[in-house]
């Protein structure tokens, strides 16, 4: 038994039903086969980086679970069987990788932990408190990396100059 | 001249692993255009680049970011 992740990309023009159906088709086949489901995350509808299938959004769904390893070849067979499934992609989690997830699902319920306490005490407010730093943290990303862009080619010369 | 130091970003947070899942963290290792940016330019050691390639494909396949901008197509 090993730990596998799989995601796929459902088309999202799908009713909901049929997407809950997919689903369910998946979890029925890892579960038949021998192997057991730990986790279920729904992404939810995003955008593509590029059309697949004239399709511009795809909703995300994936899954952990311990199976044996003869799944894995009836798992992506089935998804290569359905239409409705844009893409798809399976690989083992070595140790490292369950390791860092374990690390950030800790460091994401201690941040969950402290606007609940606020909540107790006002109603509305930790709702706007609650989104503020989501967008902070964005236009930050976004400035590290507009200067990333500026700072490269002054590397460059640098470089060049020691050669 | 004195050699300007690179210090791989991934070392500097003692990553052991990195997450296809996290797009934003990727693109920052991509040009505008999507390609992925050299470990001479970005200074990441050789062991995370590798890491690093397999996640950017990995995000590449699932349409996460793309393997060529909208701009550039």
């Amino acid at each position: 038994m090993r730990t596998y992740q799989s995601i796929v990309v459902i088309d999202s023009l799908l009713k909901s039903e049929e997407i809950d159906g997919i689903i369910e088709k998946v979890e029925r086949i890892i579960s038949n086969n021998g192997g057991k489901i730990n986790e279920l995350d729904r992404w939810g509808k995003k955008r593509l980086a590029y059309e697949i299938k004239k399709r511009q959004y795809g909703y995300y769904v994936e899954f952990l679970f311990d199976a044996p390893n003869n799944l894995i070849s009836v798992l992506d067979r089935e998804y290569g069987l359905d239409e409705n499934i844009l893409r798809y992609l399976t690989i083992h989690l070595n140790a490292r990788a369950l390791e860092q997830r374990e690390q950030e699902k800790l460091k994401r319920t201690q941040e969950k932990k402290v606007p609940e306490e606020k909540e107790d005490k006002v109603d509305d407010a930790p709702a706007l408190e609650e989104k503020k730093p989501a967008t902070d943290a964005l236009a930050d990303a976004e400035e590290e990396s507009s200067e990333e862009s500026i700072v490269e080619p002054e590397d460059d010369e640098s470089l060049s100059k020691d050669e | 001249m004195m050699k300007k130091k690179r210090i791989c970003r991934f070392c500097e947070d003692n990553v052991n692993y990195i997450d296809f899942s996290d797009e934003r963290k990727l693109m920052r290792f991509t040009t505008e255009q999507g390609k992925i940016i050299p470990k001479r330019t970005s200074g990441t050691c050789a062991k995370h680049q590798r890491q690093l390639v397999r996640a950017i494909n990995r995000a590449r396949h699932l349409a996460l970011i793309p393997y060529i901008s909208e701009m550039t197509r």
